[in-house]
């Protein structure tokens, strides 16, 4: 389904009255195309006499940059756009490792964030509008016909996502070797009791969800499998460890978070609850944002190499847009169990009991 | 909350700064300015001498059509460009109440963030090159003198930034104001000893440090001022905690650069076993919606992210309608929120 990138994208084929263009012009005035082009700009590097002459021949051969738009489109943006929701430090991670990769490559960054005002079709429209020549989506939510489409139009990379069966390069994390480790990790340590709040629509979230699933039976804990409905958010974290200390009798000792956000939220709710992690529970995250380094919060988490998604997804729109590769392309990366201080030994009953109020328990 | 609105001094109409324009170019150079426009669009109708003489006068002059785009943008392209640092949760909650008003004003937005590898001159340049109509700067480092010259060749509005002859359009917090807050609450609730953690050359950074100065001086506790250097990141927290718990004792309240200064100190404390609000008070500044989450629950001074936000774009709109009109001030109060990383002295 590769579409060719034709030199004169979304245009008609020239005519033999095409209009004169930049090279027209060098040519004819025995200069190169970068000289016009910054003489146009009116950029300082060319002589006086020079620049009369670019100019004059210009007029002759009817040379005009009519618009900016379109004598800047004629030439190639080297813009790559990204799509990001700005309140997730993960992308924030991503987006530092990002610019020096593409800049290494000779490529500006747009960045167009999703935010509660503007969905990511409105926020892909605006990287469209500013004349991207490829995108990379970070976590998209987009639904997979939509991402088929937008990868008929440019090439597209999708970042912690996969989109099965479409012509669309993805960068991922072997999402289910990650939960793997952190249910590994939490049944070393004597926990049963695991429950995992999911993270609904988002991106890897299905694939956590199963190898939670997967690994809770692997090791002989199905009557334990209980998944949690969030979506990625610190909301959701909080929200479900209402849900959670409401019930009292039944909590879980351990929590695998949706990604580290819904862990902050998480964590935020049953620390101001008064119990104290992971002395009444432990908990675990999904990313590794810069945040979940942070002293105070040092989250048990699974690592995603933020720099190895930048490097290989500017590669990936880079070797497109070379023409080097017209096949999709799927890199899965190995995540890596980072544990901190929110996970240890469950506590000595197994099950919750707790006063209510700012005590909590000691253990 | 009350807006104050300021205007720069040079309010009589004429900027001293503003930024030369095709008339000023015409004027000087002699010709009408419909024939300046045809020269640097490039249309045919002009001799060559004349061309030339009104490139020589718009070099002359400091005229300059930075790029082809901006020349002959007369079409418009209803883009205002958004410089932020991506890390600062702050500045992520700036954004989504760019978006929300843009989208009200029929503006979209693009952004461009400063990253270690990237400086906020690079980060202006990739705005001005996508041919933003206005750009909008968040808590710019840079100096004066190049917002100053920036403002002339684009509109600009600065935002948690104060750029004093008032050049520029600038929204942001009375931050002095916020400062008096926090050192008058933490001396009712009893503190004497409260040190603060600078930021450097941060955004609001000067303000809050000489109004932290004024206040413990207003309270007769000149004696006890004392600045940390710092900066606006959560790595300055943690190394004002690493001074403070090398000294033989610790103050009883810290009045931190902004929220993520606070977060790293909170954070180097609670590793080493210092409780807070019991032993240690701690006061942020800014009230990112990241600071609220923290299960430390952070007592700081809130800025309005929202208004703030609202009134960038609002000022943004109103400076590409009026290129001219007088650079203008936005003053928002801020309100200090108490929470649970402050109390009563040890």
């Amino acid at each position: 389904m590769p579409e060719p990138q034709g030199d004169t994208p979304g245009g008609p084929p020239r005519r033999g009255d095409r209009r004169p263009t930049m090279t027209d012009v060098a040519q004819r005035a025995g200069v190169s195309r970068a000289l016009v082009s910054l003489v146009f700009r009116d950029a300082p590097g060319a002589s006086t006499a020079t620049r009369e002459r670019v100019f004059r021949v210009a007029e002759e051969i009817g040379y005009r940059p009519d618009s900016a738009a379109r004598m800047l489109a004629s030439s190639r943006s080297k813009v790559l756009g990204v799509l990001l929701t700005v309140r997730n430090p993960f992308h924030a991670d991503m987006v530092e490792s990002i610019y020096p990769v593409a800049e290494e490559r000779g490529y500006e960054i747009l960045l167009s964030a999703a935010s509660p005002t503007r969905d990511e079709r409105k926020a892909v429209d605006a990287l469209l509008g500013h004349r991207c020549e490829g995108l990379l989506l970070l976590g998209p939510t987009l639904p997979t016909s939509y991402i088929a489409e937008l990868g008929r139009k440019l090439p597209v990379v999708s970042l912690g996502r996969h989109f099965r069966g479409i012509d669309v390069d993805s960068v991922h994390t072997a999402e289910a070797k990650g939960v793997r480790q952190a249910i590994a990790h939490l049944v070393e340590l004597g926990h049963r009791s695991i429950a995992h709040i999911d993270g609904g629509r988002g991106p890897g979230s299905a694939e956590r969800r199963k190898a939670y699933r997967a690994a809770m039976r692997k090791h002989g804990l199905d009557d334990y499998i209980r998944v949690l409905p969030g979506d990625q958010t610190e909301e959701s974290g909080s929200a479900m460890a209402n849900v959670l200390l409401a019930e009292r009798s039944a909590m879980p000792t351990a929590v695998l978070a949706g990604n580290d956000r819904c862990a902050l939220g998480f964590l935020d709710v049953v620390w101001r609850a008064g119990l104290s992690v992971p002395g009444d529970l432990s908990v675990v995250g999904y990313d590794d944002s810069h945040l979940a380094h942070l002293s105070h919060i040092d989250l048990s988490t699974v690592r995603q190499d933020p720099d190895r998604h930048a490097e290989l997804a500017v590669r990936c729109v880079v070797d497109r847009l070379d023409g080097t590769r017209d096949q999709a392309a799927e890199f899965v990366l190995e995540p890596k169990l980072v544990t901190r201080g929110t996970t240890g030994p469950p506590g000595r009953s197994g099950i919750m009991r707790f006063a209510s109020g700012g005590d909590g328990v000691e253990t | 909350m009350t807006e104050q609105q300021a205007t720069g001094d040079g309010s009589t109409g004429a900027r001293p700064g503003r930024r030369p324009t095709m008339s000023d170019v015409a004027e000087k150079a002699g010709v009408s300015r419909a024939l300046v426009s045809l020269i640097f669009r490039n249309a045919p109708g002009a001799s060559d001498s004349t061309r030339e003489r009104v490139f020589q006068v718009a070099k002359e002059i400091g005229y300059r059509p930075d790029t082809a785009a901006r020349t002959l943008a007369s079409s418009r392209t209803k883009t205002l460009g958004v410089m932020l640092t991506i890390r600062n949760p702050f500045h992520a909650d700036l954004v989504e109440a760019c978006y929300a008003e843009a989208d009200r004003v029929g503006y979209d937005i693009v952004l461009s963030t400063t990253v270690p590898t990237r400086d906020e001159e690079r980060a202006v340049d990739a705005l001005v090159g996508h041919r933003c109509e206005a750009l909008i700067l968040f808590g710019p480092k840079t100096s004066a003198a190049y917002l100053t010259q920036l403002s002339r060749e684009h509109p600009v509005v600065a935002v948690s930034r104060r750029v004093p002859d008032a050049t520029l359009d600038s929204v942001h917090t009375a931050e002095a104001k916020g400062v008096r807050q926090a050192v008058d609450y933490l001396v009712k609730e009893g503190h004497r000893d409260i040190i603060h953690i600078d930021g450097g050359t941060g955004p609001g950074a000067a303000e809050r440090r000489k109004a932290y100065r004024a206040a413990m001086r207003k309270h007769g506790l000149a004696e006890w001022v004392r600045v940390i250097p710092g900066n606006h990141t959560e790595d300055s927290g943690m190394r004002a905690a690493e001074v403070l718990l090398g000294e033989d004792s610790l103050p009883t309240a810290v009045l931190a650069a902004n929220d993520r200064c606070a977060l790293g100190l909170l954070g180097a404390l609670h590793k080493a076993g210092v409780k807070v609000p019991q032993e240690v008070s701690v006061v942020g500044y800014d009230d990112s919606r990241v600071a609220m989450l923290s299960h430390i629950g952070l007592t700081t001074v809130h800025q309005n992210a929202d208004e703030l936000g609202r009134l960038a774009v609002r000022t943004a709109v109103e400076r590409i309608e009026s290129p001219n009109a007088p650079a203008r001030e936005l003053v928002l109060d801020p309100e200090l929120r108490v929470r649970d990383t402050t109390g009563p002295p040890r």
